[in-house]
């Protein structure tokens, strides 16, 4: 098992600076002058060499690679060029919307297709199985951006019972906080819902039809005590194979959502960062969203390790 | 009384083709410490049965007749009613051990489940009972074994588990479903067995399903031949086998080799196939490949009737010409 | 069963597949749609009429106009030319040199496969709209980021299936007798192993274009993707949300037309996979 979790930790490791490396090629890299790149072309070559030697832009890739690198590991991100501030304080900021955006999607997501994914299962080939379907069909089909728009129509435009828009920040008090993020949750919601539904459907059906189901069922258990007992667990490990895939679509919906609602989280951060060639919030953000993806990933190999003990022999 | 006593049993399952009759009117009588043995091919209706028995049948299956352990209906029970008689008195083991166990879970634990659940048998002392389970089903090392996971056992030793599972609540009634088929030669001797001694010891009664005539002769006192979801022929093992009446079983005991003698020519079959149950004829559903067919056999369905001689009227076939069948048949 | 190996055969079942035949109906009525665009649309999707802006639908313009008095469903139409050709190119890039790279991973195993699957890995770990705004903040906003955000992307999915598939295909007994019979890997691959992998390719593929049709939409909403005056219902959407408390309806087109397309582009995939092997099916 440790020996599992060693050449695991390794391979994220890797990904991970591999990533970095990425990022640094297409930002600073390819494009040609980073400096140019954040002044424009049309600025005099006076303030591009100026902005050089400011930011050591005139030392080798490699040099500045590094450099960037060793500043990560003490938890440094660099000073934005546009706000004069440490990149780690603005993305902390932005995090207090971010992450209550996030956490409640994912919520919201699972407690909804869990519901449905088990109804749906429960109910095989009956009514509510083909409306669930249909649902979840709908549901990848749907855009989440135009999904919000029209979240905002209902709620804002016609019934004017939520903001449209915009956030007013927590010292105002919890609840305008909540009430401005509760449209963008349940926007973010859906397309990891319609995932989620489909695979939990699918395998508790899987599931519920094994034989050691039947076994269960002939020691006497309920219906409802087989699938507690039996038939979730199992189950539940595919739905933790596409936790990768999830990470990835919030990942995508943070960035999508908070422009569609004018959050300023850290996916606008990016935006904002770009409109603004502000390459080292760009580049410090994006890897560390490529990070996550890479860590949720490794953390999913290693429960799906400890939940199916059939795995630990093999890896 | 008898233990189990099944009248007319009929089972009709939901298909794609429509609803289908599965079990087409099954009677007969298990007494305490009796082993049935049903014998037939795949699509009989036999695994029906014993899955009707214990109320398991698939979705939209819809049962008539009776079902009646100690004089009551099992049919007439709600499922809470049933299920505190799975497992409790009436315990089935199935063909597969492999996917019959949760892979996940240690089989100590599996084998604790029917304990805990109809005996309240909690923490130390569902221990101590299942490692006296899996030492009484002869599964060595217990004390580590009671620890492990199904993947790490042969297919023998997990139907042992099976067993030991199935007899944790010392059931008044045994279904076993195929519990050789799936394992090795050398294995399959061993588990019967242990089925043997265990039935003999507990006086259980035992239905043993198969569509291995050597298995089902070397353990029942009763055999039932099953063909098309119904009984063709049943009696005492000693009777039947003496005196094969239905042209089917004849057909049966024909087809198996027997070791010792010499052959000339092919392996004798029975032509034609086993009918789908969605497309039964009218009639006996054997007509089609018997030998004897004639035009009675094929408008009426033939109804159980004595084999003669039989003193104690227990051996019957459902035949239209009992009265000329052969005198061969005799026993492997 | 011959009737589920011939040509003919397929197309009979196909034909009986109620979800593969909707969704057939919905992406066909989608490329017609975008194919009549380049001859005729009902008005010009550019022209700016400012008299007749932000109209409802009525009479002349059955999906109203924008805010420039242009016609909403000649824009629609329009647009979905963009989705076309960036779902057409992104999913050939990644199909063809995806399927390129997993045919190469499944017949050599060993390192080369490790590698493949390890840059597959980091792939996987930069979302598409995550590449896309990598692109445009070194070179700027275009379409040609989301068709190579998109193409990357698909490379390495198809290099996934195709490798995992072919490597079943590999350890069937005809595999081990062309070879015992002298024939070489590549030959092999082509002649063995592709055509009974082709089946997977055709449903990935035809996922992944209503992937690139969601991820394209997305892109130019958010302004990172199609530039004007190249139309695309994801800006159109965009355009439309400074709008949406004089004119509601007009944020409904566009969205309605992704909808339309994807869910038909995904009701053919799952069709496809049920009808090409059901066995495939019952995995999902």
């Amino acid at each position: 098992m440790s020996v599992f979790l060693a050449r695991r930790f390794l391979s994220f490791l890797i990904t991970v600076s591999l990533a970095s490396v990425i990022v640094f090629l297409l930002l600073e890299v390819l494009p040609g002058d980073p400096a140019l790149t954040m002044l424009g072309v049309d600025a005099p070559d006076s303030a591009i060499e100026a902005l050089r030697l400011e930011l050591g832009l005139d030392r080798p890739a490699f040099v500045r690679y590094f450099d960037w690198i060793a500043g990560l590991f003490q938890g440094e991100m660099g000073l934005s060029y546009v706000y004069r501030v440490p990149v780690t304080e603005l993305i902390g900021q932005r995090l207090h919307v971010t992450l209550p955006l996030s956490i409640g999607a994912m919520v919201v997501a699972t407690l909804v297709s869990l519901t449905l994914g088990i109804f749906a299962a429960t109910n095989h080939n009956r009514i509510g199985d083909y409306g669930v379907m249909g649902f979840s069909q709908l549901g990848l089909a749907i855009p989440d951006f135009w999904f919000g728009i029209l979240l905002i129509i209902l709620f804002a435009v016609v019934l004017h019972l939520l903001p449209s828009g915009g956030f007013p920040g927590w010292d105002e008090g919890i609840w305008h906080g909540v009430r401005a993020l509760l449209l963008p949750i349940f926007t973010q919601a859906l397309s990891l819902t319609a995932i989620m539904t489909r695979v939990t459907r699918s395998s508790v059906l899987e599931v519920a039809l094994e034989d050691y189901v039947r076994t269960a069922r002939a020691k006497g258990l309920s219906r409802r005590a087989a699938l507690w007992r039996h038939v979730l667990r199992n189950a539940l490990v595919p739905v933790l194979t596409i936790g990768g895939l999830l990470v990835a679509t919030v990942v995508t919906g943070t960035l999508v959502i908070e422009n569609v609602f004018a959050l300023p989280g850290v996916g606008k951060l990016i935006f904002d960062a770009i409109s603004n060639r502000d390459l080292m919030v760009v580049k410090n953000v994006v890897l560390l969203f490529a990070a996550i993806v890479v860590a949720v990933n490794f953390a999913v190999d290693i429960l799906y390790a400890i939940v199916d003990p059939r795995i630990r022999v093999h890896t | 009384m008898p233990l189990l006593k099944v009248q007319d049993l009929r089972v009709e399952l939901q298909t794609s083709r429509g609803m289908v009759p599965a079990v087409r009117g099954v009677s007969f009588a298990l007494e305490a410490g009796g082993t049935l043995g049903v014998v037939g091919e795949s699509g009989c209706g036999k695994s029906i049965t014993a899955l009707a028995l214990m109320g398991l049948l698939p979705d939209g299956a819809t049962t008539s007749g009776r079902i009646e352990l100690d004089g009551e209906n099992l049919l007439d029970l709600d499922e809470a009613a049933l299920c505190r008689i799975r497992g409790n008195r009436i315990a089935m083991i199935f063909q597969e051990p492999m996917t019959s166990l949760n892979p996940v879970h240690r089989i100590g634990r599996q084998i604790a489940e029917p304990l805990r659940l109809h005996r309240g048998l909690t923490g130390a002392n569902a221990r101590d009972e299942v490692l006296r389970l899996l030492d009484r089903v002869g599964l060595p090392d217990s004390a580590k074994r009671i620890d492990a996971y199904p993947h790490q056992m042969s297919g023998g030793q997990r139907q042992r588990v099976m067993i030991a599972m199935a007899l944790s609540c010392a059931p008044d009634i045994l279904l076993a479903d195929e519990p050789t088929t799936a394992l090795d030669v050398t294995i399959q001797g061993q588990i019967l067995d242990l089925i043997n001694e265990l039935v003999e010891e507990s006086g259980m009664g035992l239905v043993l399903i198969s569509h291995d005539l050597g298995v089902i002769g070397e353990t029942s006192d009763n055999v039932a031949v099953m063909y098309g979801g119904a009984m063709v022929e049943q009696g005492p093992a000693g009777s039947l086998f003496g005196q094969l009446a239905h042209p089917y079983s004849q057909g049966l005991f024909a087809a198996v080799p027997r070791v010792g003698e010499a052959h000339d020519g092919p392996l004798q079959t029975i032509p034609g196939t086993v009918p789908e149950l969605a497309d039964l004829p009218t009639g006996c559903a054997f007509a089609e490949r018997c030998a004897k067919a004639s035009d009675i056999c094929w408008a009426q369905v033939p109804a159980m009737e004595l084999v003669a001689p039989d003193r104690q009227r227990e051996h019957r076939a459902a035949c239209h010409h009992l009265d000329d069948r052969h005198q061969d048949g005799a026993v492997p | 069963m011959t009737t589920q190996t011939t040509v003919p055969g397929f197309i009979h079942r196909a034909l009986r597949h109620r979800s593969f035949m909707i969704g057939l109906i919905f992406t066909g009525t989608m490329i017609f749609l975008a194919l009549l665009s380049l001859f005729w649309t009902p008005h010009s999707s550019t022209e700016i009429v400012i008299t007749q802006r932000l109209k409802p639908p009525n009479m002349n313009h059955w999906f109203g106009t924008d805010q420039f008095g242009r016609d909403i469903l000649s824009m629609i139409m329009t647009g979905a030319q963009t989705s076309i050709v960036v779902g057409l190119i992104a999913v050939s890039l990644g199909a063809v040199l995806g399927a390129a790279l997993g045919l190469w991973a499944a017949a050599r195993r060993g390192w080369t496969e490790d590698v493949i699957m390890r840059l597959s890995d980091l792939n996987m770990a930069f979302p598409v709209i995550l590449i896309a705004i990598l692109l445009t903040a070194g070179w700027g906003p275009g379409i040609t980021n989301a068709i190579i955000a998109l193409g990357i992307f698909n490379i390495s999915l198809f290099a996934r299936q195709v490798r995992a598939a072919g490597i079943a295909m590999w350890e069937r007994e005809f595999i081990l007798a062309a070879r015992a019979a002298g024939k070489d890997d590549l030959a092999i691959t082509f002649e063995h192993i592709l055509p009974n992998i082709i089946s997977v390719i055709v449903v990935q593929a035809t996922i992944s274009f209503a992937v690139a049709i969601l991820a394209e939409a997305a892109l130019s909403y958010l302004g990172v993707g199609s530039q004007p005056p190249n139309p695309s219902w994801g800006r159109m959407l965009s355009e439309s949300q400074s709008y949406i408390f004089l004119t509601p309806v007009i944020a409904l087109w566009p969205g309605l037309a992704i909808v339309f397309s994807v869910l038909g582009l995904n009701l053919m995939g799952d069709g496809l996979r049920d009808l090409v092997d059901p066995r495939l099916a019952r995995q999902r």
